[in-house]
């Protein structure tokens, strides 16, 4: 059992008025010792450097891939000359296949990552799939609704995060076989070329399937706003350090952190929550009696 | 017997046949080096060709015409100079198409019937236009019978069935009609017509199919529509000759800008090159002077399938997308998604932003004796102030 809790009053000496803020939050400790990643109670790892190397590849891939894949859709540079001999849109398309053959790499590895990886980089605790973990997602979603203070206390992903990545995941392998039968309509050699029959049985044919290659792109930039934006506010409302630990993998240990909600691991209690999670999700089961 | 009706020549050969019609010996190696060329056969094939095309005996044609606007018949007749190809074509034994055809009314119905009853298995059919089924197929009758029942009585007894135009192939403008037309394909059961896509189909593929045909005696090679390869294999992008300038970044901005009058590459102008196989940019048209995107108009991608639904807008690089309702733009439902994600993040700031104002002002409340309360020590989180975060005890 990882969890063991500890009341903890480390509020100040009494209620002092109705309206003011008493602190008496019930915190639960992770007992470090017991948890083979943690680094004492002041920073555990949690990101693989496979995690961390998959995660950086994309991001620059996907912007490099939509500033390239703007300039194909509707190429917006001047010629860089009227006369002479030029390859800019040539240099551009092989930039934005080339870059798109890594992206592909390191959605692999990332996904290959999800089977071997520890327990934060794993599927199971990405996909939500159980009733905690919908729970888990559901808290997430109250805390950025603004009917819960804090967020779910996850070292892993929270859920909610979780099954946003699921989708992005799954629109990433939707932009890698849709450019993939693009690639192959147009490249009329070699193994990709073999592909391009496909294209012909999809409804709608190549016009339609450049629409969503192209239609993708605007929610990748969506979710990059989303995702950069919600990673500053975690990163300030929690003070784990979630930015900074995607670059060292690293993130701080909270008094609360809890692991996460592994599929695959007895140690939860009976409602399907480990102890520390309870701890953590008491306060909001009181301000909304159909939580409880 | 049919053969050879209104044709000098009689049954002989083509080459004969050509003969009586003025064509040289020379000009006739000449066609057979072009039909090599079109087929994409090495060179060491022209003898072969002219082999098979001197020593056959000059199949039968029928051109069946139904819904349709006569243009795959217009290319094959509006040449300046009425070539070999439609010489081939037409000497062919030509014994039925409502255009061209002298005879009518029954006479010319006879000559349809007498080729299906006594040439089975032997005659070359050729469908021009799209076949409509609603209704069973009354919106097109010829002499009391339906397109429906005039295709699959002729197509199925004939030694090789050539769909020419989209009309043909699958169903094309008309198919977007209220008569629901349908390719030949798609209604006669049995039969694989080669389909010669193109909005018209080129009359010098349609005879490089036919002098095929005559030399090897099979159709050649056919993609997954059934068109064949040798036309149908290469993107028009990799074959334009403007391509250099679409990998130079030269592109026309609007009709009649400085690209236009350079040449410049029409993929900005909704050019479908990069998206349709055809040989249009070699074989070209009106005996090879030029074609659209060579005349300064964009392709719209009329070999490929179903391209008046698939490719238009023709001046837009992509189509509409079709929503309940709503006719709109990849680009304006992209833009509106990453607008909706910016204003959402702003806002929830704005309400972060707010909470916290809220809680500073609770936090400084005045004590039951009268102090102004400061904040609460650091070390506790700003967002805690819910009743549910003071809840007392836990599951310890």
């Amino acid at each position: 059992m990882a969890g063991t809790t500890v009341p903890l009053d480390r509020g100040g000496s009494g209620p002092v008025s109705e309206s003011a803020v008493v602190e008496r939050r019930i915190e639960s400790l992770e007992v470090a010792s017991e948890d083979q990643h943690a680094v004492g109670l002041g920073t555990i790892y949690v990101w693989e450097l496979p995690v961390r190397l998959a995660h950086w590849t994309i991001a620059v891939a996907i912007v490099v891939l939509t500033v390239t894949g703007a300039y194909i859709h509707g190429p917006f540079l001047a010629p860089s000359s009227p006369i002479e001999a030029s390859t800019q849109m040539a240099t551009i398309r092989f930039i934005h296949e080339l870059t798109a053959i890594v992206f592909t790499i390191a959605v692999g590895l990332r996904f290959y990552w999800g089977f071997i990886g520890n327990r934060y980089a794993r599927w199971s605790s990405i996909v939500p799939h159980s009733r905690a973990q919908f729970a888990s997602a559901r808290d997430m979603l109250k805390f950025y609704t603004f009917l819960r203070s804090e967020p779910v206390p996850m070292v892993g992903h929270n859920l909610l995060a979780g099954a946003a990545y699921s989708i992005v995941f799954l629109l990433m392998v939707f932009q890698i076989v849709t450019g993939l039968l693009l690639f192959a309509s147009v490249v009329g050699t070699g193994p990709a070329s073999w592909l391009e029959p496909i294209v012909g049985y999809l409804p709608g044919g190549i016009q339609t399937l450049r629409m969503l290659h192209y239609l993708v792109t605007f929610l990748f930039i969506a979710f990059l706003i989303h995702h950069i934006y919600s990673a500053m506010y975690v990163d300030s409302v929690e003070r784990d350090g979630v930015i900074s630990s995607m670059f060292t993998g690293f993130k701080n240990m909270r008094p609360h952190s809890t692991t996460d909600y592994p599929a695959d691991e007895p140690a939860v209690a009976d409602n399907g929550l480990t102890a520390a999670t309870i701890a953590a999700r008491s306060g909001p089961a009181e301000t909304t009696p159909a939580d409880a | 017997m049919v053969d050879g009706i209104g044709f000098p020549g009689g049954a002989g050969t083509l080459v004969e046949a050509l003969a009586t019609r003025g064509v040289s010996r020379r000009r006739f190696l000449q066609f057979c080096s072009a039909m090599t060329a079109a087929l994409a056969l090495p060179k060491s094939y022209t003898p072969r060709i002219v082999a098979a095309l001197s020593q056959q005996t000059k199949p039968t044609i029928v051109w069946l015409e139904f819904q349709d606007c006569a243009g795959n018949t217009e290319s094959l007749l509006r040449s300046p100079h009425p070539d070999v190809a439609q010489l081939v074509i037409e000497i062919l034994s030509l014994n039925y198409h409502e255009t061209i055809m002298a005879a009518a009314g029954r006479q010319a119905e006879q000559n349809l019937d007498d080729v299906v009853a006594n040439l089975p298995g032997t005659y070359v059919a050729i469908v021009e236009g799209g076949i409509p089924v609603a209704e069973n197929g009354v919106y097109c009758t010829i002499a009391g019978r339906t397109a429906l029942d005039i295709v699959n009585r002729v197509t199925k007894s004939a030694a090789v069935t050539i769909a020419v135009g989209d009309c043909a192939w699958d169903g094309g403008f008309v198919s977007l009609g209220p008569t629901q037309g349908k390719g030949v394909a798609q209604v006669v059961a049995g039969v694989n017509p080669i389909n010669m896509g193109g909005c018209p189909h080129n009359s010098v593929n349609l005879a490089a199919v036919i002098v095929h045909y005559l030399a090897f005696g099979a159709p050649p090679a056919l993609d997954q529509y059934g068109r064949p390869l040798f036309a149908y294999g290469h993107l028009i992008h990799d074959q334009c000759e403007r391509r250099a300038h679409f990998d130079a970044g030269r592109y026309v901005e609007q009709w009649g800008d400085e690209g236009a009058r350079n040449g410049w590459c029409l993929y900005k102008m909704g050019c479908k090159g990069p998206q349709t196989d055809y040989n249009c940019p070699i074989v070209r048209w009106n005996d090879g002077t030029n074609w659209p995107v060579g005349a300064g108009h964009g392709c719209i991608g009329c070999a490929g399938p179903s391209f008046w639904a698939r490719m238009s807008p023709f001046y837009s690089r992509l189509p509409d997308v079709q929503m309940i309702g709503v006719d709109t733009t990849a680009q304006t439902i992209g833009l509106v998604a990453i607008g909706g994600v910016a204003a959402l993040a702003v806002v929830h700031r704005a309400g972060v932003i707010a909470r916290m104002q809220r809680d500073k002002r609770r936090r400084a409340a005045v004590a039951p004796d009268g102090r102004i309360v400061p904040e609460v020590p650091a070390g506790t989180d700003a967002g805690a102030g819910t009743a549910g975060d003071a809840g007392v005890g836990g599951p310890n």
